[in-house]
């Protein structure tokens, strides 16, 4: 019954290298559900756009940036960074499900290390969603005895 | 979608080369830089403090030499002149062998240059490997250059103020180099020995050069540091540590002792030589000095010139336009921008707020970084709107 | 309070940097001898530091060590310079271990609620 659903990837090029793994669409060859979106620095991914992901229908949001330490615009990473953990404005919404993000910062070699943290937040994700799914909306989450 | 790196065939088969050198360089530099990280995580890496770390060492000379200078003396007196000697060479000695740790502190000043210069090397070399130079970079990367011909000749003023029998010889090998030099060759030869030939003024004037251009260095350091917001100045203070340590390991292992007197009668002719700051007097010792000014001014040349004279294949930088009319003059993306590239103006006339946000077009690296800042979606990169960032987004969030 | 090996290093690193401060480079301060200045005689006499400092001299594979650098004169201040370096690795070594973020590379959001 639960659908399969897409996890967005926002990633820096200059990030790990992700060019090799990439079909025509742009969703990651041996993980169909992962939709990769480039740009020219972490530092350029707002907030909103992760807000947007999750509301479209998106199952997680993976923000990748370089090294901390070694972006190539020398702040961008640590700028999203702040963004996420609340620090720097703008922010992310408080509405939005914090477990469904994740940030990973990455050099441009360590492809093996964006796959196997992929797949796992995938693999998590898939559970989450699982188990939001078995839980009817309408009753409260803990089900504590009516009192009389 | 987004700009790439690579994206044309490329005919030019030097730029294909290079292009193909610089990748597996950089592809190197991550390498190396991943193992570090693993043992001592990113936040400690050294690697990623590259400009720190000679930055520290000037503050180590700073001090080092703030504490020789206090004994030393600027002149020449010898034998020939006096009975009691007090002079250079004679103050150096003194500050070595007599005072409580002078002579660690005189090893401590002369490793820690010989360590700035290997790290500004090293430094160079990685921004150029990692390709952090060019366009709106060029000033830290010219300025760069100046700073490491100072250093260079900031260290070779040091080498003669010990006036021992290599500061003679070393002397002696300038006012020839300077000598070969057309036209202002005489001048400069007059400028450098203060008169025609080496008295007290000399070595006054050494110690000037010395100390006055180490501060001339704080000025170019400004220009080297104006475009870029919140510079790493300084590496974390475990980092400082180990690079202090070093030097003073270094300073027992090999401890600094000075040559023989110098003496203006003698003619000194062999000196022990060291590779930092003396490189180019074993090339003035083994070549005809005009094949020697002429690579010399030829490396300088191509060295500041390096941002333009390799264009690599990479989309050309498109700058970051503000949408005026969402503007609110937050200053978001003054703060956030790392090259001093936005400026906040006051917003024009009949507009509800206070400050708009302009563009300073060369500085702009087209990041994206002032886009992420921005919460009106006032300012966007042209060639990745983020309207169309967000269409590909929902489309594909929602796809299944 | 000890979590681990990790934190048993950073202690003995810490005993170490102290132990190398407060004998090594105080000996070396006083040329290898335990000749403190008369002011101090009376806490180094009371406990016997001033014979401790005296006898590390008969060490010799320490002095060994010691003279291998072959400076021209104040041998003591480049032992200082020596015992310094150690000093300062190590501490610096414990601050890293410390300090160090693990998971540097991965940044997990805190679930509000």
């Amino acid at each position: 019954m639960a659908e399969k659903k897409t996890v967005i990837t926002l990633v820096c090029e200059r990030a790990a290298d992700l060019n090799d793994l990439l079909d025509s669409q742009g969703n990651i060859t041996d993980m169909s559900d992962v939709h990769v979106v480039k740009f020219p620095c972490s530092g350029m991914i707002q907030p909103l756009m992760i807000e947007a992901a999750l509301k479209a229908g998106a199952s997680g949001v993976i923000v990748c940036g370089c090294q901390i330490g070694d972006c190539y615009y020398r702040e961008g990473n640590k700028m999203i960074k702040e963004r996420l953990l609340g620090e720097r404005p703008p922010g992310l919404k408080k509405t939005v499900d914090r477990r469904r993000v994740i940030a990973l910062w990455l050099s441009r070699m360590q492809k093996q290390r964006f796959i196997s943290e992929a797949k796992e937040f995938v693999y998590r994700m898939q559970a989450l969603d699982i188990a939001e799914a078995a839980v009817p909306k309408t009753e409260p989450t803990k089900a504590a005895p009516p009192s009389p | 979608m987004t700009s790439s790196v690579k994206n044309e065939p490329e005919n030019n088969w030097f730029k294909q080369i290079y292009n193909h050198f610089i990748d597996g360089a950089n592809k190197l530099t991550l390498a190396i830089e991943d193992i570090t990280n693993i043992f001592i995580t990113s936040k400690y890496n050294p690697f990623y403090y590259h400009g720190a770390l000679p930055q520290f060492y000037l503050w180590v000379l700073f001090i080092s030499g703030l504490l020789l200078f206090a004994y030393y003396i600027p002149t020449i007196d010898n034998a020939y002149l006096s009975n009691k000697l007090v002079n250079a060479w004679t103050s150096v000695d003194y500050i070595t062998n007599t005072l409580p740790f002078g002579g660690v502190v005189r090893g401590i000043h002369r490793y820690a240059g010989d360590a700035m210069v290997l790290f500004i090397f090293l430094h160079a070399i990685r921004v150029w490997f990692t390709d952090r130079y060019r366009q709106y970079r060029w000033i830290q990367w010219v300025t760069g250059v100046i700073l490491l011909l100072m250093v260079l000749f900031i260290g070779q003023t040091g080498y003669y103020l010990v006036w021992d029998e290599r500061s003679l010889l070393l002397t002696r090998m300038t006012v020839s180099a300077l000598d070969a030099l057309p036209l202002i060759g005489g001048p400069l030869k007059t400028w450098f020995l203060n008169g025609d030939t080496i008295t007290n003024l000399t070595l006054s004037n050494f110690l000037f050069i010395h100390i006055g251009l180490s501060f001339a260095l704080l000025f170019v350091l400004w220009l080297h540091y104006v475009r870029m917001t919140r510079p790493v100045l300084t590496p974390p203070p475990a980092v400082n540590f180990i690079l202090v340590g070093a030097i003073l390991l270094i300073v027992f292992l090999i401890p600094i002792s000075s040559g023989t007197m110098a003496n203006l009668n003698s003619q000194p002719n062999a000196y022990d030589i060291d590779w930092f700051f003396l490189f180019n007097y074993w090339l003035m010792a083994h070549m005809p000095m005009n094949v020697f000014w002429i690579s010399m001014t030829a490396a300088a040349v191509i060295a500041t010139i390096l941002p333009w004279f390799v264009k690599t294949i990479s989309a050309p930088v498109i700058p970051a336009e503000v949408v005026i009319d969402k503007c609110t003059g937050c200053s978001l993306c003054y703060r956030d921008c790392p090259y001093q590239a936005i400026e906040m103006v006051p917003a024009p006339a009949g507009s509800r707020f206070k400050l708009l946000a302009t563009v300073n077009i060369p500085r702009c690296s087209s990041c994206g970084i002032c886009v992420g800042a921005c919460a009106f979606d006032a300012i966007d990169l042209p060639q990745l709107p983020d309207a169309s960032v967000l269409t590909e987004i929902k489309s594909f969030a929602g796809a299944k | 309070m000890l979590k681990g090996p990790k934190d048993i290093l950073i202690l003995i690193l810490a005993a170490l940097c102290l132990g190398v401060s407060l004998v090594f480079m105080p000996w070396c301060e006083l040329n290898f001898t335990g000749n403190f200045p008369d002011w101090l005689n009376g806490v180094t006499s009371h406990f016997g530091i001033d014979k401790f400092f005296a006898g590390l001299s008969a060490h010799n594979k320490l002095m060994e060590i010691i003279k291998s650098c072959h400076a021209p004169s104040n041998l003591g201040d480049y032992a200082y310079s020596l015992f310094l370096f150690g000093a300062m690795t190590v501490a610096a070594v414990a601050i890293i271990l410390i300090g160090k973020e693990e998971n540097s590379e991965k940044t997990v959001l805190e679930a509000k609620k």
